[in-house]
């Protein structure tokens, strides 16, 4: 009885610790979201007189109207949604054939295959070679530049590759040989409806990376009409950071400045939106997935 | 099943992206080409060449641009138009990113990998003098001095009023005599003495005080500021002296300060040297006894509670912030950009201030930190250019005066006239103090501060002399001399002339003497500032330490600096 009282103290105060712990880092997360949120619905000239502090001051929809009228924004909208879906597209079809392989048991040099997989997580050639590279290949200034370099990430072959190992029994693969079932079958009919979860986890990681991905475009793109949404907005948060004395007209770049500091709140909730919206619909699949390929492997 | 919808989706997406990209189809062809053929295109690579002649043939310029996220386009630009319908000719653009740091990874990777540069390069402030001629030297810049010479190739480069002309070649003579470059010359007044003194007039008017001349007298004002609670809430919240130090653009208020005492430009240029009185010896003014004379003055301040030590440790944001806080609590600071007070012509805090002279210290010495106008190297060709004639024609263009009006205000007639009908009525603050005669144009469009497709937002060569810069008028908003914002001629009053006679130009130094000086030139300016802040606050003490600042200044190879900057400055000469 005693004990059992202990106990309960025991964990009653780790729950309150945890609590605690838990939102203090929620609010911290929380926190430049509101701020970020509230600043894109201020007047600029109370965002930057340092007004805002919680919720908007002198509402207004001036940054969103400039915004929306900007045709940059627009374009760089598409791209991204372009190379979201379609790289990602890419590299969850990738990932998943190469990890069903090196899943099966019978590959010949399996492990060899993997360690030179593995290897690429921790060497690269570093960024010239790359450049080079890319530019060997033609892909310098075309799409293909920002959807084939990466098109399989090592860290998500490897979940994905444990995954199938250990949720897929051996038996059913021998069962279905059985009945005829070829590899490829085999793969498209029962591998894949029985990953799910992890192809859920697979596209919200590749997504994401895509979407918020702007230093390959920067170094492999010259043409803007091809520019994700992240290089615009980069390029309009750097407008008020520049320092006054490096440019040749240092009054001209503090009016771009103001301007930038009204759009730039509205531009970055614009460019959060896609992300928040696909979120709730594979959250379920998510700690799941990870969990299963990374626990077992 | 769900492998279909996918492929489906790919190719709507595929078809949506490239057919929405119609219009550009200087960019789109070549694309698709690319893609559809790629394993062909390594084969034909050969060929490759040949056709490159063919669109040199046909006038075409690849221009390499440092984008500005204020031009939403290139290709149908109006300056692009503009441009190709006058020369005949066609661009093709070669984007580059708009943060400097980028520019420079992307240009040194093209550099690296040295294949199918662009043939003309335009960015702003990127490059130093010393990369520059590194870039040069190794024969990735072309030798532009022949041309800038010649006056049937750049006849209007060669227009240039031989006094101005004369500080571009300066600037564009790199240490081994050569020109790599094509410079942008505006001069104006505004940017060169950036550090404006703004006391808070309304506090003297409430305390019955009178503007500060010297040192001395601001002292006393700010003594009543901080004892008096002039902003009347009965909290002693007044700060004395306020700016913050790493400000780029005038906020330094150490800086300001400083000049009372001994002319120092705060860094901005050649590290903060300057030239001795006759104007023939390289000087470091932070090492001198005037500086320790100023130091020892914003020291009692600080120890009076009079300089905030948020000076030191305030970044833009805070700084803006304080300046704009509910009730006005800064006394007196120092601002380049009237922006710092957002909206300035309604902002009560603002109107509260008033710009004021700068103050003259205890040797009767009155200066503001100060650098001549150096023009900025913005256009390049590189020496793999075929058509290197059509690209000396493209780049002397700039220099045209109806053109170099295009590429800072736009279109004619839309973004600003000439036309005297107009302007005969306008005026500007310039004009109304007598400076000049009458105003030149106007601007009738809010073009510059909002995304649009005029211009190239002012990149690539320019010219335009003093008088052009100082005679434009605001169509948009008629001159108002009650209103404060308006302080462009007072500071010419009050600034212009307030410096040293003999101003050290930017120096050109060569690759060996830059591998000398590198060290001391990346460490002392941050070591100055840092042993400012301490000296300033108490940190460190000035009478006893002050010996051992300049012991640590020649550890750190100032002497080889100062020679070496020497050295530079003869050649320049």
């Amino acid at each position: 009885m005693h004990r059992l009282k202990k106990f309960d103290f025991d964990d009653k105060l780790y729950y309150v610790i945890t609590t605690i712990i838990l939102t203090v880092f929620f609010l911290l997360v929380l926190y430049p979201c509101i701020y970020v949120i509230s600043a894109s619905f201020s007047s600029g000239v109370a965002v930057q007189s340092g007004k805002v502090v919680l919720f908007p001051v002198d509402f207004s929809l001036e940054g969103y109207k400039t915004v929306f009228n900007t045709y940059t924004v627009w374009l760089g909208f598409r791209n991204s949604l372009f190379y979201t879906i379609v790289g990602t597209a890419i590299n969850v079809s990738m990932t998943l054939v190469a990890a069903y392989c090196l899943s099966r048991r019978d590959l010949p040099g399996r492990n060899f295959i993997m360690l030179l997989f593995t290897f690429t997580m921790f060497f690269s050639g570093g960024m010239i070679p790359h450049y080079i590279l890319i530019q060997k290949l033609g892909f310098l200034n075309t799409v293909w530049a920002l959807l084939i370099p990466g098109a399989i990430g090592a860290y998500n072959l490897i979940v994905a590759r444990t995954f199938i190992q250990n949720t897929i029994p051996n038996e059913l693969m021998e069962a279905s040989q059985i009945d005829g079932c070829s590899d490829f079958t085999y793969f498209i009919q029962i591998v894949l409806p029985l990953s799910k979860a992890i192809i859920a986890v697979l596209v919200l990681f590749y997504g994401v990376r895509h979407w918020n991905s702007y230093f390959n475009a920067m170094i492999y793109l010259h043409d803007k009409n091809l520019y994700p949404l992240t290089l615009f907005l980069r390029e309009i948060l750097m407008a008020d950071q520049i320092d006054p004395s490096t440019v040749t007209d240092p009054e001209l770049q503090a009016k771009l400045a103001q301007t930038a500091g009204v759009i730039k709140y509205a531009l970055i909730v614009i460019s959060m939106i896609p992300v928040l919206l696909i979120y709730p619909f594979i959250q379920k699949y998510f700690v799941k997935g990870v969990m299963i390929g990374s626990i077992k492997g | 099943m769900k492998k279909i919808i996918t492929l489906c989706l790919i190719l709507v997406l595929t078809i949506v992206n490239l057919s929405s990209c119609g219009p550009k189809t200087a960019n789109q062809p070549t694309d698709t080409n690319k893609q559809s053929t790629q394993t062909e295109n390594k084969q034909t690579e050969a060929s490759q060449p040949a056709d490159k002649a063919k669109t040199d043939a046909d006038n075409k310029l690849v221009v390499a641009i440092q984008t500005n996220s204020f031009v939403t386009d290139y290709d149908n630009n109006y300056f692009t138009k503009y441009l190709e319908e006058k020369l005949g000719m066609d661009i093709e653009f070669y984007q580059l990113p708009s943060a400097q740091d980028e520019v420079k990874t992307k240009l040194s990777l093209m550099v690296t990998s040295n294949d199918n540069l662009p043939d003309v390069l335009i960015v702003s402030k990127v490059l130093t003098p010393e990369t520059i001629l590194q870039y040069g030297n190794s024969g990735v810049f072309m030798d532009l001095t022949e041309y800038t010479k010649d006056k049937s190739k750049m006849p209007n480069y060669n227009a240039i009023p031989a006094e101005d002309k004369n500080i571009m070649d300066a600037t564009q003579t790199m240490a081994n005599g050569k020109m790599y470059s094509l410079s942008k010359f505006e001069p104006e007044t505004w940017n060169l003495t950036p550090n404006r003194l703004f006391i808070n007039r309304a506090w003297l008017e409430k305390l019955g005080l009178s503007i500060p001349k010297t040192t001395d007298e601001l002292k006393t004002v700010l003594k009543a500021f901080h004892e008096k609670d002039p902003n009347g809430n009965g909290i002693q919240d007044e700060i004395g002296v306020y700016g913050f130090q790493s400000g780029g653009y005038g906020q330094n208020i150490t800086a300001t300060l400083m000049n009372a005492f001994e002319f120092w430009n705060g860094g901005s240029l050649n590290g903060g040297l300057a030239l001795s009185e006759d104007g023939k010896k390289v000087i470091a003014p932070f090492a001198t006894d005037n500086f320790k004379a100023g130091l020892a003055y914003m020291n009692d301040l600080y120890k009076e509670g009079l300089l905030s030590p948020e000076i030191f440790t305030a970044d833009g944001t805070q700084f803006k912030a304080t300046l704009n806080s509910e009730a006005n609590i800064v006394g007196l600071t120092s601002i380049g950009s009237l922006s710092n007070y957002p909206d300035a012509s309604k902002n009560k805090n603002f109107l509260e201030m008033e710009m004021i002279e700068p103050l003259t210290g205890p040797n009767g010495l009155s200066y503001t930190p100060y650098s001549d106008y150096s023009p900025s190297q913005e256009l390049f060709v590189f020496s793999n250019c075929k058509n290197v004639d059509l690209a000396i024609r493209f780049a002397d263009e700039f220099y045209d005066p109806y053109t170099s009006i295009i590429t800072r205000f736009g279109e004619e007639e839309v973004d600003w006239t000439k036309d005297p009908a107009k302007i005969s009525s306008m005026t500007n603050a310039y004009v109304v103090d007598g400076i000049y005669d009458k105003v030149t144009m106007a601007v009738i469009s809010n073009f510059w501060p909002e995304p649009s497709a005029q211009t190239w937002h002012n990149f690539g060569p320019r010219y335009a002399s003093l008088e052009a810069a100082n005679t434009v008028a605001n169509g948009l908003k008629p001159f108002d001399p009650e209103d404060k914002t308006q302080l462009v001629a007072k500071n010419y009053k009050y600034y212009f002339t307030k410096h040293p006679q003999h101003i050290l130009p930017l120096l050109h130094y060569t690759e060996e003497q830059v591998e000398k000086i590198e060290e001391a030139l990346a460490n002392i300016p941050t070591y100055v500032n840092q042993s400012m802040a301490e000296f300033i606050t108490g940190a460190r003490s000035i009478d006893k330490e002050w010996d051992k600042y300049l012991d640590d200044l020649k550890g750190m190879g100032l002497e080889e600096w100062v020679n070496t900057a020497q050295e530079a400055f003869n050649n320049g000469k």
